[in-house]
Protein backbone atom coordinates (compact mmCIF):
# COMPACT_ATOMS: atom_id res chain seq x y z
CA UNK A 1 0.00 0.00 0.00
CA UNK A 2 2.58 2.28 1.12
CA UNK A 3 4.93 1.74 -2.31
CA UNK A 4 1.42 2.13 -4.05
CA UNK A 5 1.09 5.97 -2.27
CA UNK A 6 4.75 6.44 -3.84
CA UNK A 7 4.04 5.71 -6.86
CA UNK A 8 0.85 7.50 -6.68
CA UNK A 9 2.77 10.76 -5.37
CA UNK A 10 5.79 10.16 -8.08
CA UNK A 11 3.05 10.19 -11.11
CA UNK A 12 0.97 13.25 -9.35
CA UNK A 13 4.57 15.53 -10.09
CA UNK A 14 4.79 13.59 -13.72
CA UNK A 15 1.46 14.51 -14.42
CA UNK A 16 1.80 18.31 -12.79
CA UNK A 17 4.88 19.05 -14.82
CA UNK A 18 3.10 17.77 -17.80
CA UNK A 19 -0.32 18.01 -17.41
CA UNK A 20 -1.32 20.11 -20.32
CA UNK A 21 0.14 17.18 -23.05
CA UNK A 22 -0.53 14.46 -20.62
CA UNK A 23 -4.32 15.67 -21.10
CA UNK A 24 -4.26 15.71 -24.90
CA UNK A 25 -2.54 12.27 -25.50
CA UNK A 26 -4.66 10.62 -23.28
CA UNK A 27 -7.61 11.88 -24.85
CA UNK A 28 -6.52 11.28 -28.24
CA UNK A 29 -5.58 8.11 -27.31
CA UNK A 30 -9.18 7.46 -26.12
CA UNK A 31 -10.50 9.08 -29.27
CA UNK A 32 -8.80 7.07 -31.26
CA UNK A 33 -9.65 3.82 -29.42
CA UNK A 34 -13.17 4.88 -29.28
CA UNK A 35 -13.32 5.60 -33.77
CA UNK A 36 -11.74 2.32 -34.57
CA UNK A 37 -13.69 0.30 -32.37
CA UNK A 38 -16.88 1.89 -34.42
CA UNK A 39 -14.97 0.82 -37.45
CA UNK A 40 -14.43 -2.03 -36.56
CA UNK A 41 -17.96 -2.84 -35.15
CA UNK A 42 -19.87 -1.52 -37.60
CA UNK A 43 -17.61 0.18 -40.16
CA UNK A 44 -20.37 -0.57 -43.34
CA UNK A 45 -19.63 2.84 -44.85
CA UNK A 46 -15.77 2.86 -46.17
CA UNK A 47 -15.39 6.16 -46.72
CA UNK A 48 -15.90 7.29 -43.58
CA UNK A 49 -14.37 4.37 -41.73
CA UNK A 50 -10.77 4.66 -42.67
CA UNK A 51 -8.10 4.63 -40.38
CA UNK A 52 -7.12 8.26 -42.18
CA UNK A 53 -10.40 9.69 -41.11
CA UNK A 54 -10.60 7.91 -37.62
CA UNK A 55 -7.10 9.36 -36.80
CA UNK A 56 -8.23 13.03 -38.29
CA UNK A 57 -11.24 12.70 -35.89
CA UNK A 58 -9.56 11.46 -32.81
CA UNK A 59 -6.89 14.33 -33.21
CA UNK A 60 -9.40 16.51 -33.29
CA UNK A 61 -11.50 15.26 -30.37
CA UNK A 62 -8.62 15.53 -28.58
CA UNK A 63 -8.77 19.59 -27.89
CA UNK A 64 -12.94 19.69 -27.89
CA UNK A 65 -14.54 18.70 -25.17
CA UNK A 66 -16.22 14.95 -24.98
CA UNK A 67 -19.93 16.45 -26.07
CA UNK A 68 -17.95 17.04 -29.32
CA UNK A 69 -16.93 13.70 -29.21
CA UNK A 70 -19.83 11.91 -28.73
CA UNK A 71 -21.44 14.16 -31.37
CA UNK A 72 -18.72 13.11 -33.96
CA UNK A 73 -19.08 9.15 -32.72
CA UNK A 74 -22.76 9.29 -33.36
CA UNK A 75 -22.40 10.86 -36.43
CA UNK A 76 -19.96 8.33 -37.79
CA UNK A 77 -22.50 5.30 -35.86
CA UNK A 78 -25.42 7.01 -38.29
CA UNK A 79 -23.50 7.50 -41.67
CA UNK A 80 -22.63 3.90 -41.37
CA UNK A 81 -26.18 2.81 -40.64
CA UNK A 82 -27.46 4.66 -43.39
CA UNK A 83 -25.61 2.34 -45.90
CA UNK A 84 -28.52 -0.28 -44.45
CA UNK A 85 -31.68 2.00 -44.27
CA UNK A 86 -32.33 5.38 -43.30
CA UNK A 87 -34.86 3.81 -40.74
CA UNK A 88 -31.57 2.59 -38.67
CA UNK A 89 -30.32 5.95 -38.56
CA UNK A 90 -34.29 7.47 -38.04
CA UNK A 91 -34.38 4.89 -34.79
CA UNK A 92 -30.98 5.58 -33.52
CA UNK A 93 -31.09 9.24 -33.92
CA UNK A 94 -34.94 9.18 -31.63
CA UNK A 95 -33.71 6.45 -29.29
CA UNK A 96 -30.56 8.51 -28.62
CA UNK A 97 -32.78 12.26 -28.23
CA UNK A 98 -35.05 10.06 -25.74
CA UNK A 99 -32.36 9.09 -23.73
CA UNK A 100 -30.95 12.09 -23.14
CA UNK A 101 -34.37 14.26 -23.09
CA UNK A 102 -34.70 11.85 -19.69
CA UNK A 103 -31.47 10.76 -18.50
CA UNK A 104 -27.80 11.72 -20.37
CA UNK A 105 -28.60 15.34 -19.87
CA UNK A 106 -28.00 14.89 -15.88
CA UNK A 107 -24.74 13.27 -16.37
CA UNK A 108 -23.03 15.13 -19.55
CA UNK A 109 -19.91 15.64 -17.13
CA UNK A 110 -19.54 11.55 -17.94
CA UNK A 111 -19.35 11.48 -21.30
CA UNK A 112 -16.35 9.30 -21.58
CA UNK A 113 -18.33 6.57 -19.54
CA UNK A 114 -21.24 6.71 -22.21
CA UNK A 115 -18.36 6.45 -25.08
CA UNK A 116 -16.66 3.49 -23.36
CA UNK A 117 -19.54 1.55 -22.37
CA UNK A 118 -20.20 0.47 -26.05
CA UNK A 119 -16.82 -0.34 -26.91
CA UNK A 120 -16.43 -2.62 -23.94
CA UNK A 121 -19.42 -4.44 -25.14
CA UNK A 122 -18.10 -4.63 -28.17
CA UNK A 123 -14.90 -6.38 -26.99
CA UNK A 124 -16.76 -8.43 -24.30
CA UNK A 125 -15.03 -6.78 -21.12
CA UNK A 126 -18.80 -5.82 -20.12
CA UNK A 127 -17.96 -7.55 -16.77
CA UNK A 128 -15.20 -4.88 -15.85
CA UNK A 129 -17.85 -1.36 -16.47
CA UNK A 130 -19.39 -1.54 -12.83
CA UNK A 131 -16.17 -2.53 -11.18
CA UNK A 132 -13.77 0.46 -13.26
CA UNK A 133 -16.56 2.58 -12.89
CA UNK A 134 -18.17 2.34 -9.71
CA UNK A 135 -14.73 2.86 -8.61
CA UNK A 136 -13.40 6.10 -10.70
CA UNK A 137 -16.73 7.80 -10.87
CA UNK A 138 -19.81 8.95 -9.02
CA UNK A 139 -23.55 7.10 -9.16
CA UNK A 140 -24.78 9.65 -11.81
CA UNK A 141 -22.50 7.70 -14.12
CA UNK A 142 -24.89 4.65 -13.99
CA UNK A 143 -27.27 6.64 -15.95
CA UNK A 144 -24.35 6.58 -18.95
CA UNK A 145 -23.74 2.85 -18.46
CA UNK A 146 -27.21 2.60 -19.43
CA UNK A 147 -27.94 4.52 -22.38
CA UNK A 148 -24.44 2.90 -23.65
CA UNK A 149 -25.72 -0.48 -23.49
CA UNK A 150 -29.25 0.68 -25.08
CA UNK A 151 -27.09 2.29 -27.67
CA UNK A 152 -25.13 -1.00 -28.46
CA UNK A 153 -28.18 -2.91 -28.52
CA UNK A 154 -29.78 -0.96 -31.19
CA UNK A 155 -25.96 -1.24 -33.07
CA UNK A 156 -25.94 -4.47 -32.48
CA UNK A 157 -29.81 -5.33 -34.03
CA UNK A 158 -28.71 -3.29 -37.09
CA UNK A 159 -25.55 -5.05 -37.46
CA UNK A 160 -27.14 -8.10 -37.45
CA UNK A 161 -29.82 -7.11 -40.31
CA UNK A 162 -26.78 -5.76 -42.69
CA UNK A 163 -24.97 -9.11 -41.91
CA UNK A 164 -27.60 -10.66 -43.63
CA UNK A 165 -28.43 -12.68 -40.77
CA UNK A 166 -32.14 -12.09 -40.49
CA UNK A 167 -35.02 -12.17 -43.43
CA UNK A 168 -35.68 -8.32 -43.25
CA UNK A 169 -35.86 -6.27 -46.46
CA UNK A 170 -34.09 -3.42 -45.76
CA UNK A 171 -36.19 -1.86 -48.30
CA UNK A 172 -39.53 -2.47 -46.80
CA UNK A 173 -39.75 0.29 -44.20
CA UNK A 174 -41.90 -0.74 -41.37
CA UNK A 175 -41.39 -4.24 -41.41
CA UNK A 176 -37.90 -3.22 -41.23
CA UNK A 177 -38.52 -1.12 -38.14
CA UNK A 178 -40.97 -3.34 -36.74
CA UNK A 179 -38.23 -6.02 -37.08
CA UNK A 180 -35.69 -3.35 -35.47
CA UNK A 181 -38.63 -2.44 -32.14
CA UNK A 182 -39.82 -6.50 -31.48
CA UNK A 183 -35.66 -7.32 -31.00
CA UNK A 184 -34.99 -4.35 -29.20
CA UNK A 185 -37.85 -4.89 -26.44
CA UNK A 186 -37.63 -8.72 -26.73
CA UNK A 187 -33.03 -8.64 -26.22
CA UNK A 188 -33.27 -9.85 -22.37
CA UNK A 189 -29.44 -9.58 -22.95
CA UNK A 190 -29.68 -5.92 -22.83
CA UNK A 191 -31.95 -6.03 -19.64
CA UNK A 192 -29.25 -8.77 -18.08
CA UNK A 193 -26.94 -5.95 -18.60
CA UNK A 194 -28.69 -2.89 -17.79
CA UNK A 195 -29.70 -4.15 -14.33
CA UNK A 196 -26.51 -5.69 -13.28
CA UNK A 197 -24.36 -3.20 -14.33
CA UNK A 198 -26.38 -0.46 -13.28
CA UNK A 199 -27.09 -1.96 -9.77
CA UNK A 200 -23.22 -3.38 -9.20
CA UNK A 201 -21.79 0.17 -10.16
CA UNK A 202 -23.87 1.95 -7.56
CA UNK A 203 -23.42 -0.72 -4.68
CA UNK A 204 -19.95 -0.73 -5.40
CA UNK A 205 -19.79 3.03 -5.15
CA UNK A 206 -22.10 2.91 -2.23
CA UNK A 207 -19.51 0.40 -0.30
CA UNK A 208 -16.36 2.57 -1.31
CA UNK A 209 -17.87 5.70 -0.10
CA UNK A 210 -18.51 4.46 3.21
CA UNK A 211 -16.57 5.87 6.35
CA UNK A 212 -14.21 3.16 7.47
CA UNK A 213 -11.18 1.43 6.94
CA UNK A 214 -10.21 -0.61 3.76
CA UNK A 215 -13.45 0.61 2.47
CA UNK A 216 -12.03 0.66 -0.99
CA UNK A 217 -10.39 -2.73 -1.25
CA UNK A 218 -13.66 -4.26 0.00
CA UNK A 219 -15.50 -2.70 -2.44
CA UNK A 220 -13.73 -3.96 -5.08
CA UNK A 221 -13.12 -7.51 -4.18
CA UNK A 222 -17.22 -7.44 -2.87
CA UNK A 223 -18.02 -6.19 -6.10
CA UNK A 224 -15.83 -8.65 -8.28
CA UNK A 225 -17.19 -11.98 -6.26
CA UNK A 226 -21.19 -10.09 -6.11
CA UNK A 227 -20.34 -9.23 -10.04
CA UNK A 228 -19.95 -13.03 -10.86
CA UNK A 229 -22.33 -14.34 -9.10
CA UNK A 230 -25.04 -11.93 -10.14
CA UNK A 231 -23.65 -12.13 -14.11
CA UNK A 232 -24.00 -16.03 -13.71
CA UNK A 233 -27.82 -16.10 -11.60
CA UNK A 234 -29.05 -13.51 -13.95
CA UNK A 235 -27.95 -15.47 -17.31
CA UNK A 236 -29.43 -18.55 -15.84
CA UNK A 237 -33.06 -16.60 -15.10
CA UNK A 238 -33.25 -14.85 -18.35
CA UNK A 239 -31.54 -17.78 -19.93
CA UNK A 240 -28.79 -15.81 -21.80
CA UNK A 241 -25.75 -17.28 -22.39
CA UNK A 242 -22.52 -15.56 -20.82
CA UNK A 243 -18.81 -16.84 -21.04
CA UNK A 244 -17.91 -17.73 -17.32
CA UNK A 245 -14.05 -17.68 -18.37
CA UNK A 246 -14.78 -14.30 -19.70
CA UNK A 247 -16.38 -13.36 -16.55
CA UNK A 248 -13.67 -14.23 -14.38
CA UNK A 249 -10.74 -13.02 -16.38
CA UNK A 250 -12.86 -9.24 -16.92
CA UNK A 251 -13.91 -9.27 -13.37
CA UNK A 252 -10.53 -9.74 -11.90
CA UNK A 253 -9.15 -7.11 -14.34
CA UNK A 254 -11.89 -4.57 -14.15
CA UNK A 255 -11.15 -5.01 -10.05
CA UNK A 256 -7.37 -4.31 -10.68
CA UNK A 257 -8.17 -1.40 -13.11
CA UNK A 258 -10.86 0.23 -10.72
CA UNK A 259 -8.90 -0.31 -7.75
CA UNK A 260 -5.63 1.52 -9.41
CA UNK A 261 -7.71 4.25 -11.06
CA UNK A 262 -9.54 5.53 -7.44
CA UNK A 263 -6.07 5.47 -6.01
CA UNK A 264 -4.92 7.80 -8.91
CA UNK A 265 -8.17 9.67 -9.90
CA UNK A 266 -7.69 12.93 -8.12
CA UNK A 267 -4.81 12.99 -10.01
CA UNK A 268 -6.66 14.60 -13.12
CA UNK A 269 -8.66 16.70 -10.78
CA UNK A 270 -6.63 19.11 -8.23
CA UNK A 271 -2.79 18.33 -9.55
CA UNK A 272 -2.43 20.06 -12.10
CA UNK A 273 -0.69 23.62 -12.23
CA UNK A 274 -3.45 27.07 -12.42
CA UNK A 275 -2.26 29.85 -14.24
CA UNK A 276 -4.63 32.39 -13.01
CA UNK A 277 -4.61 36.61 -13.87
CA UNK A 278 -6.29 38.93 -12.21
CA UNK A 279 -5.40 43.23 -10.83
CA UNK A 280 -5.77 45.48 -8.77
CA UNK A 281 -5.47 49.28 -8.76
CA UNK A 282 -1.99 48.75 -9.17
CA UNK A 283 -1.07 45.98 -10.77
CA UNK A 284 -1.33 43.41 -13.65
CA UNK A 285 -0.87 40.17 -11.84
CA UNK A 286 -0.17 36.97 -13.64
CA UNK A 287 0.42 33.97 -11.11
CA UNK A 288 1.38 30.34 -11.88
CA UNK A 289 0.19 28.34 -8.80
CA UNK A 290 1.71 24.78 -8.53
CA UNK A 291 -0.07 22.77 -5.62
CA UNK A 292 2.56 21.53 -2.73
CA UNK A 293 3.38 17.64 -2.89
CA UNK A 294 5.64 15.28 -1.03
CA UNK A 295 6.80 12.72 -2.24
CA UNK A 296 6.17 9.60 0.71
CA UNK A 297 9.85 8.22 0.70
CA UNK A 298 10.39 4.79 1.58
CA UNK A 299 11.03 3.56 4.95
CA UNK A 300 14.04 4.29 6.67
CA UNK A 301 16.90 1.60 8.28
CA UNK A 302 17.40 2.58 11.84
CA UNK A 303 20.25 1.83 13.02
CA UNK A 304 21.68 1.65 16.73
CA UNK A 305 24.49 3.74 18.02
CA UNK A 306 26.79 2.45 20.30
CA UNK A 307 27.98 4.41 23.34
CA UNK A 308 31.69 5.68 23.22
CA UNK A 309 33.04 3.17 25.97
CA UNK A 310 31.77 0.36 23.85
CA UNK A 311 33.65 1.70 20.59
CA UNK A 312 37.06 -0.99 21.76
CA UNK A 313 34.52 -3.60 21.05
CA UNK A 314 32.70 -2.25 18.07
CA UNK A 315 34.13 -2.93 14.80
CA UNK A 316 34.34 -1.02 11.67
CA UNK A 317 33.84 -2.78 8.19
CA UNK A 318 35.10 -0.30 5.75
CA UNK A 319 34.16 -0.19 1.68
CA UNK A 320 34.61 1.58 -0.99
CA UNK A 321 31.15 3.74 -0.27
CA UNK A 322 32.37 4.97 2.72
CA UNK A 323 33.33 8.62 2.95
CA UNK A 324 35.05 11.31 5.12
CA UNK A 325 32.67 13.87 7.44
CA UNK A 326 34.06 16.62 5.01
CA UNK A 327 33.02 15.21 1.94
CA UNK A 328 29.10 15.25 2.83
CA UNK A 329 27.30 17.85 0.94
CA UNK A 330 25.01 19.23 3.41
CA UNK A 331 23.01 20.56 1.03
CA UNK A 332 21.86 16.86 -0.27
CA UNK A 333 21.18 16.14 3.43
CA UNK A 334 19.34 18.75 3.83
CA UNK A 335 16.99 18.06 1.29
CA UNK A 336 16.83 14.30 2.30
CA UNK A 337 15.84 15.39 5.91
CA UNK A 338 12.99 17.40 4.79
CA UNK A 339 10.92 14.06 3.44
CA UNK A 340 8.67 12.20 5.80
CA UNK A 341 8.86 8.88 6.13
CA UNK A 342 5.72 6.39 5.60
CA UNK A 343 4.76 4.79 9.00
CA UNK A 344 1.62 3.75 10.32
CA UNK A 345 -1.18 3.39 8.31
CA UNK A 346 -2.64 6.44 10.65
CA UNK A 347 0.20 8.40 9.52
CA UNK A 348 0.04 7.37 5.55
CA UNK A 349 -3.92 8.97 6.18
CA UNK A 350 -2.54 11.93 7.41
CA UNK A 351 0.25 12.18 4.92
CA UNK A 352 -2.15 11.62 2.22
CA UNK A 353 -4.54 13.91 3.49
CA UNK A 354 -1.50 16.64 3.88
CA UNK A 355 -0.53 15.27 0.24
CA UNK A 356 -4.05 15.75 -1.14
CA UNK A 357 -4.11 19.63 -0.36
CA UNK A 358 -5.37 21.88 -3.18
CA UNK A 359 -7.33 24.84 -2.74
CA UNK A 360 -10.80 23.30 -3.23
CA UNK A 361 -9.82 21.94 0.30
CA UNK A 362 -10.91 25.01 1.62
CA UNK A 363 -14.22 25.07 -0.01
CA UNK A 364 -14.94 21.69 0.70
CA UNK A 365 -16.94 20.16 3.58
CA UNK B 1 4.50 47.72 -3.41
CA UNK B 2 3.27 44.58 -3.34
CA UNK B 3 1.22 42.74 -0.71
CA UNK B 4 1.91 39.31 -0.58
CA UNK B 5 -0.97 38.00 1.34
CA UNK B 6 -3.27 40.16 -0.88
CA UNK B 7 -1.80 38.09 -3.68
CA UNK B 8 -2.21 35.03 -1.71
CA UNK B 9 -5.71 35.60 -1.27
CA UNK B 10 -6.65 37.16 -4.69
CA UNK B 11 -5.10 33.85 -6.21
CA UNK B 12 -7.39 31.59 -4.30
CA UNK B 13 -10.17 33.57 -5.12
CA UNK B 14 -9.43 33.71 -9.03
CA UNK B 15 -8.60 29.85 -8.56
CA UNK B 16 -12.23 29.11 -7.44
CA UNK B 17 -13.53 31.37 -9.90
CA UNK B 18 -11.93 29.38 -12.83
CA UNK B 19 -13.44 26.00 -11.54
CA UNK B 20 -16.39 26.88 -10.27
CA UNK B 21 -18.38 28.51 -12.75
CA UNK B 22 -21.17 26.78 -12.15
CA UNK B 23 -21.06 27.89 -8.01
CA UNK B 24 -20.83 31.50 -9.72
CA UNK B 25 -23.78 31.31 -12.02
CA UNK B 26 -25.82 29.46 -9.06
CA UNK B 27 -25.25 32.44 -7.06
CA UNK B 28 -27.15 34.52 -8.89
CA UNK B 29 -30.58 32.25 -8.16
CA UNK B 30 -32.84 32.12 -5.25
CA UNK B 31 -33.17 28.37 -4.06
CA UNK B 32 -36.92 28.44 -5.22
CA UNK B 33 -36.45 30.15 -8.20
CA UNK B 34 -33.39 27.50 -9.59
CA UNK B 35 -35.45 24.88 -8.13
CA UNK B 36 -38.66 26.29 -10.46
CA UNK B 37 -36.33 26.31 -13.27
CA UNK B 38 -35.22 23.19 -13.52
CA UNK B 39 -38.67 21.98 -13.03
CA UNK B 40 -39.72 23.93 -16.44
CA UNK B 41 -36.71 22.20 -17.78
CA UNK B 42 -37.92 18.91 -16.69
CA UNK B 43 -41.28 19.12 -17.77
CA UNK B 44 -40.30 20.08 -21.35
CA UNK B 45 -37.47 17.54 -21.59
CA UNK B 46 -39.70 14.76 -20.12
CA UNK B 47 -42.72 16.04 -22.65
CA UNK B 48 -40.57 16.19 -25.48
CA UNK B 49 -38.88 12.51 -24.49
CA UNK B 50 -42.69 11.27 -24.49
CA UNK B 51 -43.91 12.85 -27.18
CA UNK B 52 -41.24 11.24 -29.30
CA UNK B 53 -41.93 7.70 -27.73
CA UNK B 54 -45.22 7.96 -28.63
CA UNK B 55 -44.52 8.79 -32.11
CA UNK B 56 -42.24 5.42 -32.33
CA UNK B 57 -44.95 3.29 -30.75
CA UNK B 58 -47.71 5.32 -32.82
CA UNK B 59 -45.30 4.41 -36.04
CA UNK B 60 -44.82 0.39 -34.60
CA UNK B 61 -48.94 0.27 -34.64
CA UNK B 62 -50.06 2.60 -37.66
CA UNK B 63 -51.55 -0.09 -39.64
CA UNK B 64 -54.07 -0.84 -36.63
CA UNK B 65 -54.35 2.81 -35.86
CA UNK B 66 -55.45 3.22 -39.61
CA UNK B 67 -57.27 0.06 -40.22
CA UNK B 68 -59.49 0.84 -36.52
CA UNK B 69 -59.77 4.82 -37.13
CA UNK B 70 -63.45 5.00 -36.94
CA UNK B 71 -64.22 2.35 -34.22
CA UNK B 72 -61.29 3.59 -32.11
CA UNK B 73 -62.12 3.75 -28.07
CA UNK B 74 -60.25 7.22 -28.58
CA UNK B 75 -61.36 8.26 -24.90
CA UNK B 76 -59.59 4.98 -23.49
CA UNK B 77 -56.47 5.63 -25.36
CA UNK B 78 -56.31 8.81 -24.35
CA UNK B 79 -56.63 8.68 -20.16
CA UNK B 80 -54.06 5.50 -21.04
CA UNK B 81 -51.41 7.74 -22.58
CA UNK B 82 -52.28 10.99 -19.88
CA UNK B 83 -52.18 9.01 -16.91
CA UNK B 84 -48.63 7.61 -18.56
CA UNK B 85 -47.74 10.95 -18.77
CA UNK B 86 -48.52 12.21 -15.96
CA UNK B 87 -47.00 9.59 -13.83
CA UNK B 88 -43.76 10.50 -15.52
CA UNK B 89 -43.82 13.35 -15.06
CA UNK B 90 -44.37 13.22 -11.39
CA UNK B 91 -41.42 11.02 -10.65
CA UNK B 92 -39.16 13.18 -12.50
CA UNK B 93 -40.03 16.40 -11.51
CA UNK B 94 -39.85 14.66 -7.62
CA UNK B 95 -36.42 13.24 -8.57
CA UNK B 96 -35.95 16.70 -10.07
CA UNK B 97 -35.97 18.97 -7.23
CA UNK B 98 -34.41 16.83 -4.77
CA UNK B 99 -31.26 16.36 -6.90
CA UNK B 100 -31.47 20.21 -7.23
CA UNK B 101 -31.67 20.74 -3.48
CA UNK B 102 -29.16 19.00 -3.01
CA UNK B 103 -26.81 20.30 -5.66
CA UNK B 104 -27.85 23.96 -4.72
CA UNK B 105 -27.42 23.73 -0.82
CA UNK B 106 -23.82 22.38 -1.71
CA UNK B 107 -23.01 25.01 -4.33
CA UNK B 108 -24.20 27.51 -1.78
CA UNK B 109 -21.39 26.12 0.94
CA UNK B 110 -18.95 26.31 -1.06
CA UNK B 111 -20.03 30.05 -2.34
CA UNK B 112 -20.30 31.03 1.13
CA UNK B 113 -16.64 30.40 1.87
CA UNK B 114 -15.96 32.01 -1.45
CA UNK B 115 -17.88 35.46 -0.46
CA UNK B 116 -15.78 35.25 2.89
CA UNK B 117 -12.36 35.13 1.28
CA UNK B 118 -13.97 38.07 -1.01
CA UNK B 119 -15.27 40.27 2.42
CA UNK B 120 -11.73 39.86 3.71
CA UNK B 121 -10.06 40.84 0.41
CA UNK B 122 -12.95 43.95 0.87
CA UNK B 123 -11.72 44.75 4.25
CA UNK B 124 -7.72 44.55 3.13
CA UNK B 125 -8.84 47.57 0.24
CA UNK B 126 -10.40 49.24 3.22
CA UNK B 127 -6.91 49.01 5.58
CA UNK B 128 -5.04 49.78 2.62
CA UNK B 129 -6.78 52.93 2.00
CA UNK B 130 -7.26 53.97 5.47
CA UNK B 131 -3.54 53.95 5.85
CA UNK B 132 -2.73 55.92 2.41
CA UNK B 133 -5.25 58.54 4.12
CA UNK B 134 -3.77 58.70 7.29
CA UNK B 135 -0.49 59.03 5.83
CA UNK B 136 -1.96 61.73 3.83
CA UNK B 137 -3.45 63.53 6.69
CA UNK B 138 0.18 63.35 8.44
CA UNK B 139 1.92 64.99 5.92
CA UNK B 140 -0.60 67.71 5.10
CA UNK B 141 -0.48 68.07 9.37
CA UNK B 142 3.60 68.43 8.89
Amino acid sequence: MAYLLEMRDKVKLLYQTYSMYANVVLKFVFSLVLFLAIRSGIGLDTRVSSVGICIVLALVGAFLPVSVLTFFALALCSIDLLKISYVCTAVFVIVYIILWLFLLRHSSKYGYVFLATPVLLLWGGQYAIPLIFGMAASPIAALCVLGGTVMYSILSICKGISAGETNVNPDEILQLYRYIMNEFIANKEMYMYIIVLVGMMLLINAIRTRKFNFAGEIAVISGAIVNIVLFIMASMVLEVKISIIGLIIWSVLGAIIGYVSAAFVKILDYSSVENVQFEDDDYYYYVKAVPKLKVAAAQNKVKTITRADDLDSFTVETNEDDFEVDEIDMDFVKQNTSRQPVLSRQAVKVAEAENDYSYDDEYED
Amino acid sequence: MVNNSKIKLMTKLAIFEKRHRFDLQLGKYFKGDYIKFNLIKTVLCVTGGYILCLLLVGFYNIEYFIKEAITLDYKKYGIKILGIYAILLLIFCMISMITCNEVFVTSRKRLNKYYRKLKQLGEMYTDAENENKNIKDETANE
